[in-house]
C-alpha cells in the first residue's frame, strides 16, 4: 500500500501536511480541479499549499472573476491554470471531468453549492460513484488526544439510518487508512455508555455492532454507545467501567446526526485550539471544501488530507483494489 | 441536602468540604457499611454526620425523593452513580418528583478561557430525542436557573448545523418555530434565536459575516440548546476534557434541585454543583 511512503500512521495536523509535501517531493504531487474557483477562500487556500510544495491546480469559472478575486484577496494564481467558462454548472462539469479523466485527483468546491457539485460528481456521465452514499469527515486534531478524530458525518447526511451509517463509517475508515491507521477503532456516539432498553438511540448502537461485526472487517475495530470521554480517554472510560478496544483509542466518532457532528466540533475548534481537515469521501475522487471561517491553517489542512487520500486511492487502484 | 447513594470518593469529599465550609448539612443516604468503608479509603470522617439507610441505590433514589417532597433536604445532590438509573426514577411517574407539565432537565455551568460569559449546556442527562414541548421545557429551565444567578433576560440559541431553515433538516423546522413563539411572546423571561450554529451563537464577526445581522442572541449566548442527549453530553464533555472548562451541574425542574456531575468530572466542579445547588435554593 504505497509502502515507501506510509511508513508511519499520521497523529497531527502538522503530520498531514508534511506528509501532503513529502508525497509532492516524491514525484507524486496532486492536481486539484477547483468547481468554479472565482473564491477568495479556496485561492488563498491553494495557493499557500502551493508554494509549500504540496499541490497543483486547475482553476474552471470566469477567468475575469477569478482574477478579480486574486487580485481583492492579494493572491499569486501565476502557477495555475485557469479554464475558463462563464457559466457555474458548465465549469463545475468541466471540473469533474478533469477527475473523472484522471487528470486530476482531488476535486474541490469554490464558489459553487455543495449540492450541485456532488451531484455532478455522482452524476451518470461520469464513473465516479461508487456503491456508497458520499460523507464528510471532520478530522479533529485536538490538543490533549493522543492521535486524529474523524468526526462525521457533519455535513451531508442530517439523520442517518442504520445502513447510511454503515456506508459513512466505510467512508470515513478511507480517510483513517489514508493516514497509515490500521485497525480502524470505530466508537458510536451516545449519552451513555451501555445498551439501555428505554434509550433507543443505544439499541440502535447495539444492532450496528452485530452489523459491522457479521461483515467481518479484518481492519475494523467498532463499539459502542461512547461517550465522547470514553471514546477519548482510557481514564475516563475506566472510571466508567467501561472496557473494550475502542474506549479511549476511537480513531472515528460516529454521531447520530449532522447537528451533532457540526456543534461538538465547533465547541472544540473555537475553544479547544482544535485543528481541523474536512473532506468529502464515498466518491472515486476526495472532494476538498473549506470555508470562509477556517483558519488558514484548517484550510490548508483540509486540501492536504484530500491529497492524501487520493494518493491513498491512488495506491488502491496500483494493488487492482476498488474502492 | 441529602446526598444520593455516596459511593466514590470524590463526590463524598466534595460534599464533606461543602459541609466544613459552611454551605450545608449533608444527610449521606446508602448503604451504611459502604459508606462507611468509602469515607475510609477517601480518609474522610463521616461520624459526626446524618446517615440514612438505604441497601441498594435505588432504595436510596427513593428515599431521597421522599425527604426532597416532605422538605426534609433542600436539595439532592447525585453521588457518584450511574446517572441514567437516577434520572430513570426521578422521571418516572411514581416517584411524584416531576409535577405534571414540567420537564426535568440537566445544564451544566461551564467557564472556559476563550468565551466572555458563562456557558450554561443543556440538555445532557434526561431528554434523549427531545420533541418541541421538551425543548421549551429545557430551556425554561435553564433560563430559570440563568436568571437565579442574577443573569436577566438570558439569551438562548436553539443549536443546529445551519442558520438557515430547512423542511428536509427538521431540527431547522422546529427551533424555527420555538424562536418564533418566543417572538410573538409565547415563551417569557428570556430571548431564543433558533436555528444558529455553533459559532454564531458565540461570536458577533462570525454571525454578521454569515448574514445573522439582527438576532438578540447571536453572538452573546447564554444558554445553549442542544438538539439531542449525545450532542450535550459532547458539548460537556469536551469542553472539560479539552477546553479547560471549569463547571457545575444541576438536574433542574423537579421538586428540588439536583447536583448532579458526570465521571470527568474533578471534585472541584461537584463543590462548584453542591454550592450552586445551595444557592439556587435559598432564592
Amino acid at each position: 500500500m504505497g509502502t515507501e511512503i506510509k511508513n508511519q500512521a499520521i497523529m497531527s495536523s502538522d503530520q498531514i501536511i508534511e506528509q501532503a509535501q513529502e508525497i509532492s517531493r516524491k514525484g507524486k504531487r496532486k492536481m486539484v480541479a477547483v468547481a468554479g474557483a472565482s473564491d477568495v477562500d479556496v485561492l488563498s487556500a491553494l495557493s499557500s499549499a502551493n508554494a509549500d510544495g504540496i499541490l497543483d491546480a486547475t482553476l474552471f469559472g470566469d477567468r475575469d472573476k477569478i482574477k478579480k478575486c486574486a487580485v481583492e484577496g492579494d493572491v499569486d494564481i501565476s502557477k495555475f491554470d485557469i479554464v475558463h467558462n462563464g457559466n457555474v454548472s458548465a465549469a463545475t462539469y468541466e471540473a469533474v471531468k478533469m477527475a473523472a479523466e484522471g487528470h486530476a485527483n482531488v476535486i474541490m468546491k469554490g464558489f459553487v453549492s455543495t449540492s450541485g457539485l456532488l451531484k455532478t460528481v455522482l452524476s451518470h456521465d461520469f464513473n465516479l460513484k461508487t456503491k456508497n452514499l458520499v460523507s464528510h469527515s471532520a478530522v479533529l486534531d485536538i490538543p490533549g488526544y493522543h492521535k486524529l478524530l474523524a468526526m462525521t458525518d457533519g455535513g451531508m447526511v442530517v439523520r442517518p439510518d442504520l445502513e447510511q451509517k454503515i456506508q459513512i463509517m466505510e467512508n470515513a475508515a478511507l480517510v483513517i487508512r489514508a493516514l497509515g491507521i490500521k485497525p480502524v477503532k470505530v466508537a458510536l456516539s451516545g449519552a451513555v455508555d451501555f445498551v439501555h432498553e428505554n434509550i433507543p438511540q443505544t439499541i440502535e448502537c447495539r444492532k450496528m455492532v452485530e452489523r459491522v461485526e457479521a461483515m467481518d472487517l479484518d481492519d475494523i475495530v467498532i463499539q459502542g454507545p461512547l461517550t465522547f470521554d470514553a471514546a477519548t480517554s482510557k481514564e475516563m472510560a475506566s472510571l466508567k467501567g467501561v472496557e473494550g478496544p475502542v474506549a479511549g483509542e476511537a480513531d472515528i466518532y460516529l454521531v447520530n446526526s449532522i447537528e451533532e457532528c457540526n456543534i461538538i466540533a465547533k465547541a472544540l475548534i473555537n475553544f479547544a485550539d482544535t485543528v481541523f481537515a474536512g473532506v468529502i469521501t464515498g466518491a472515486k475522487v476526495p472532494v476538498s471544501l473549506v470555508s470562509r471561517t477556517d483558519t488558514m491553517k484548517n484550510k490548508k489542512a483540509s486540501v492536504s488530507i484530500a491529497c492524501l487520500v487520493a494518493e491513498y486511492y491512488k495506491s488502491l487502484g496500483d494493488m487492482g483494489g476498488e474502492l | 441536602m441529602g446526598m444520593i447513594y455516596p459511593r466514590g470518593g470524590k463526590c463524598l469529599k466534595a460534599a464533606l468540604q461543602a459541609a466544613d465550609d459552611g454551605y450545608i448539612t449533608p444527610i449521606l443516604i446508602g448503604h451504611k457499611v459502604e459508606i462507611e468503608s468509602t469515607a475510609r479509603a477517601a480518609n474522610q470522617d463521616v461520624i459526626k454526620h446524618k446517615i440514612i439507610e438505604a441497601e441498594n441505590l435505588k432504595f436510596a433514589i427513593v428515599n431521597a425523593i421522599e425527604m426532597a417532597k416532605a422538605g426534609d433536604v433542600d436539595f439532592l445532590l447525585k453521588g457518584c452513580v450511574d446517572t441514567t438509573e437516577l434520572v430513570n426514577v426521578l422521571i418516572g411517574k411514581e416517584s411524584g418528583f416531576l409535577s405534571k407539565g414540567k420537564t426535568l432537565s440537566h445544564i451544566g455551568i461551564m467557564q472556559t478561557p476563550k468565551y466572555h460569559k458563562l456557558m450554561f449546556v443543556t440538555d445532557s442527562a434526561v431528554n434523549a430525542s427531545p420533541k418541541p414541548t421538551d425543548t421549551i421545557g429545557i430551556v425554561q429551565n435553564a433560563s430559570s436557573l440563568a436568571s437565579l444567578m442574577g443573569i436577566e433576560q438570558p439569551k438562548a440559541a436553539l443549536l443546529a448545523a445551519v442558520e438557515a431553515i430547512y423542511p428536509a433538516i427538521p431540527v431547522t423546522m422546529e427551533e424555527a418555530a420555538i424562536a418564533k413563539m418566543s417572538d410573538r411572546g409565547q415563551i417569557k423571561g428570556c430571548f431564543i434565536d433558533g436555528p444558529l450554529s455553533f459559532d454564531v451563537a458565540i461570536d458577533a464577526e462570525v454571525a454578521h459575516s454569515k448574514g445573522i445581522t439582527n438576532s438578540k442572541v447571536a453572538g452573546d449566548t447564554d444558554i445553549f440548546v442542544c438538539p439531542s442527549m449525545e450532542t450535550a453530553d459532547g458539548v460537556y464533555k469536551a469542553m472539560v476534557m479539552y477546553a479547560k472548562a471549569e463547571a457545575a451541574g444541576i438536574i433542574f425542574g423537579g421538586a428540588v434541585p439536583v447536583a448532579s456531575t458526570y465521571a470527568v468530572d474533578p471534585i472541584a466542579h461537584i463543590f462548584n454543583s453542591i454550592v450552586l445547588a445551595a444557592y439556587v435554593t435559598l432564592h
